[in-house]
């Protein structure tokens, strides 16, 4: 089950369009992404507490 | 004395300006030369049209193949192609992209610029081959590899010890082109005095330097007097000339007036050798302890047609580890690409990351401990010559650097140490690196004042030659270090065999300590012979130097008084050092150096960054001279590995042979902020076979293996094994998608 900032991630990066030899920018687009949201998600949570 | 971190003696000059490098003599009445470079890979040159570039402001000559005049033709039977002729512009064949086709000399660098750009060339371009993995059914058997290492070895029968092997490794290594790149650029100023030349280049053998320039233009050595005292560093690209100095000399002879020229950064990747690119086959047959019972190791390496260069990519293999059963081949591909050169540790430094990835996928297969692994295949004698080793002590290495780098805190299972969105990984390698001892003579001078001089055509490349003569003089003329002055890198001292291939070190100590010895045979045997000296009547073996005076038991006199009395104008004597060829002790034991790396790396698991947040090697490469430079040394060779495990490696273009990585910020190499601590120690070492003074040289040890220990350290991090270097992100992220994302805080 993918988390709901993979979802995210993968739903952004949907039209992406690999040309073989660059195909892991789409990857790593989708990684930074996820991650991305995540970190923020942690820093507005620590913000709060 | 000998062994302390002593500052570099050329310290302040280089921080103050006042070491001058090639480049940077000034002179009056100089012209710039710069060199136009072929933009095809193969074939001729059709037509050049020069005569716009003629008329453009302070153009003073344009020369070309056309006009040049007839040059030597390289010797191939010269043992070290460093001394052959280079001839340059010499016809209209252009044997790689970037090949030099041309020099445009003007007044000024911005006119000689401008005008190489008017320069019209055609050219009947041939195809060109450039990827080794397509030309590998081509592959050849050289005629030689350097320095008289047989091409093929092999020892009991490998296919069947493979064959009945447990376990069994059996993998390819792609290795890039990689290039010197030192800071200061290859350059010369050549000056004509009648008809001879005064020759200022950054060279790292400064008589290989002045032999080649004089077969090149077909004239006497004795005519041609090479400057070289500051070379701001070689990595071997400068154990020749290139097309920069053999231009610079032609055109001061054509226009008898000193001519400077330069390559550009860019132009040093197209004009200036590379270390070949490999495809290497490492076999490795072991019982399921690890004892290892078959071992190959089959390089394809690229040359080009022009000249063979045959790296020799297998030769530490042959002594590392104990196997019955073994074999070594090296084979030449010709590609349309630009000569192999001797780069940084040839050999090793390629032949190793192969064979030590090799070794750590063999400790995976077996669920061993890589150092383990290493402890049980350590060989009694030479596995493949059959004779003892002079000195070794691999086994303290990875033991000391196991304890001090923390190795028990490693997993054996891959990707199963994590801090947070960080995959951590520990890798091991073994170092070794042949100990090539060379002729060199040095001279020592006493002066009226007592004071002493070392004077050796010898080169500093950066390594520290200055500072370490000046320690071993100092010590054994019993001076202390500022009453001890070296000259070196000029034609007319003492010949020496340079700077290079780790040579350098033990090559010129050596011959000083000699020189010493017969310096101070000379002055005793003086003052034994004079009834003016207190020594008087002394036995001329039993003194020594110590403080300034010259002692022989309870009695003394200074040398400055014995020198003022016998020698008013000084005295000078000189010492040879025996090259390994000549020494029966090279044949009779195996003698190398050796060491072993540890790297930690981290890897995000999101993106594959790789960060190297330790390295370690631990060295025993003999009697140390000066414990500061030979960290600096080390270091620095460590660095080199990391960046040929992840970042270094020049791509040509597949149609038309050209480099597309040619400057330093698109060819990647590490930078200090790249490693968060490394480290090198030495365990205290004294080789008496390799010479009395027990030294080896060791300026290359430090990027022998490292890049395996790197590359090691990305697999335990990850469980990926990429065997094609450098380790980039594309090649490593597709491969993560097995290891779960850091996923603790997300809904």
């Amino acid at each position: 089950m993918p988390s709901t900032f993979q979802a995210a991630a993968d739903i952004a990066m949907e039209a992406a369009v690999g040309r073989g030899e660059n195909d892991f920018k789409i990857e790593l687009a989708r990684n930074t992404l996820r991650r991305t949201l995540a970190d923020v998600v942690a820093m507005a949570d620590r913000s709060v507490s | 004395m000998i062994g302390d971190a002593v500052n570099r003696v050329d310290g302040p000059a280089k921080v103050t300006g006042q070491a001058t490098y090639a480049y940077e003599y000034q002179e009056e009445d100089v012209l710039y030369g710069v060199v136009i470079t072929a933009t095809i890979a193969r074939g001729q040159i059709q037509t050049i049209d020069v005569s716009d570039a003629e008329q453009a402001p302070g153009v003073r000559a344009v020369l070309t193949h056309q006009n040049v005049p007839a040059q030597g033709v390289r010797d191939e039977s010269l043992p070290w192609a460093y001394w052959r002729a280079h001839p340059t512009i010499s016809s209209a064949e252009i044997h790689h992209y970037g090949d030099a086709v041309g020099l445009v000399v003007a007044t000024t660098l911005e006119q000689a610029q401008a005008a190489s750009r008017l320069v019209r060339i055609e050219y009947k371009a041939a195809a060109g081959h450039f990827d080794l993995r397509q030309r590998d059914d081509e592959a050849y058997v050289p005629a030689a590899l350097p320095a008289g290492f047989p091409v093929d070895t092999a020892v009991g029968d490998f296919e069947t010890g493979f064959d009945a092997a447990a376990c069994k490794i059996d993998q390819h290594y792609v290795l890039p082109w990689y290039f010197a790149q030192p800071m200061e650029p290859n350059a010369c100023l050549a000056i004509p005095q009648g008809e001879d030349f005064v020759v200022y280049v950054g060279t790292q053998i400064v008589d290989a330097a002045r032999a080649s320039i004089a077969a090149t233009l077909q004239i006497e050595p004795e005519r041609i007097r090479v400057i070289s005292p500051f070379v701001g560093g070689g990595f071997g690209s400068k154990l020749r000339v290139h097309a920069e100095t053999i231009l610079a000399v032609l055109a001061a002879q054509q226009l008898n007036r000193p001519v400077k020229v330069a390559l550009t950064r860019r132009q040093i990747v197209d004009v200036v050798g590379a270390r070949p690119a490999s495809i290497q086959r490492v076999r490795l047959g072991a019982g399921l302890d690890g004892r290892l019972t078959a071992l190959a190791h089959e390089a394809i390496i690229h040359t080009n047609p022009e000249e063979e260069f045959a790296d020799p990519i297998a030769v530490s293999t042959r002594s590392l580890y104990a196997a019955p059963h073994r074999m070594t081949r090296h084979r030449l591909v010709q590609l349309d690409v630009l000569d192999g050169e001797d780069v940084r540790a040839p050999g090793e430094a390629s032949g190793l990351l192969a064979l030590e990835s090799a070794m750590d996928e063999l400790a995976h297969a077996i669920d061993l401990d890589p150092v383990e692994l290493r402890l049980r295949n350590e060989p009694e004698r030479d596995p493949e010559r059959d004779v003892p080793f002079s000195e070794r002590r691999l086994v303290e290495c990875l033991e000391q650097g196991a304890a001090r780098f923390g190795w028990s805190r490693r997993r054996n299972r891959p990707a199963a140490l994590r801090d947070g969105r960080w995959l951590i990984g520990y890798g091991v390698a073994a170092a070794t690196r042949v100990q090539p001892q060379m002729a060199t003579t040095v001279g020592v001078r006493i002066e009226p004042d007592g004071s002493a001089v070392v004077l050796s055509d010898m080169t500093d490349i950066g390594t520290g030659t200055y500072t370490i003569l000046t320690q071993l003089a100092a010590e054994e003329l019993g001076l202390p270090i500022d009453r001890v002055r070296v000259e070196l890198g000029r034609s007319d001292l003492p010949r020496s065999m340079g700077s290079g291939g780790s040579w350098g070190a033990p090559s010129s100590s050596l011959a000083l300590h000699n020189a010493c010895q017969n310096l101070r045979q000379q002055l005793a045997r003086a003052a034994s012979s004079d009834a003016r000296s207190p020594l008087h009547g002394t036995e001329p073996t039993a003194t020594v130097f110590s403080d300034g005076h010259l002692v022989a038991g309870a009695l003394s006199e200074p040398v400055s008084d014995i020198v003022a009395r016998n020698h008013p104008a000084g005295i000078e004597a000189q010492g040879d050092s025996v090259a390994m060829f000549d020494d029966p002790n090279y044949a009779n034991f195996s003698i190398a150096t050796y060491g072993a790396h540890f790297a930690e790396v981290r890897v995000d698991a999101d993106t594959a960054e790789i960060r190297v947040s330790r390295m370690l090697g631990v060295f025993a490469p003999g009697r140390i001279l000066n414990a500061k430079t030979a960290r600096s040394q080390l270091i620095g060779g460590m660095t080199f590995g990391m960046g040929m495990a992840l970042l270094e490696g020049t791509v040509p273009d597949p149609r038309t042979g050209a480099f597309v990585n040619t400057d330093l910020a698109e060819y990647l190499v590490p930078v200090h902020a790249d490693i968060a601590d490394i480290d090198a120690i030495f365990v205290d070492g004294f080789d008496d076979k390799a010479n009395p003074l027990g030294v080896k040289g060791l300026g290359e040890l430090g990027i022998c293996g490292s890049a395996a220990a790197v590359a090691n350290a990305v697999f335990n991090a990850t469980g990926v094994r990429v065997r094609e270097f450098p380790i980039t992100l594309e090649k490593l992220l597709p491969a993560l998608r097995g290891i779960p994302a850091l996923n603790g805080n997300e809904p």
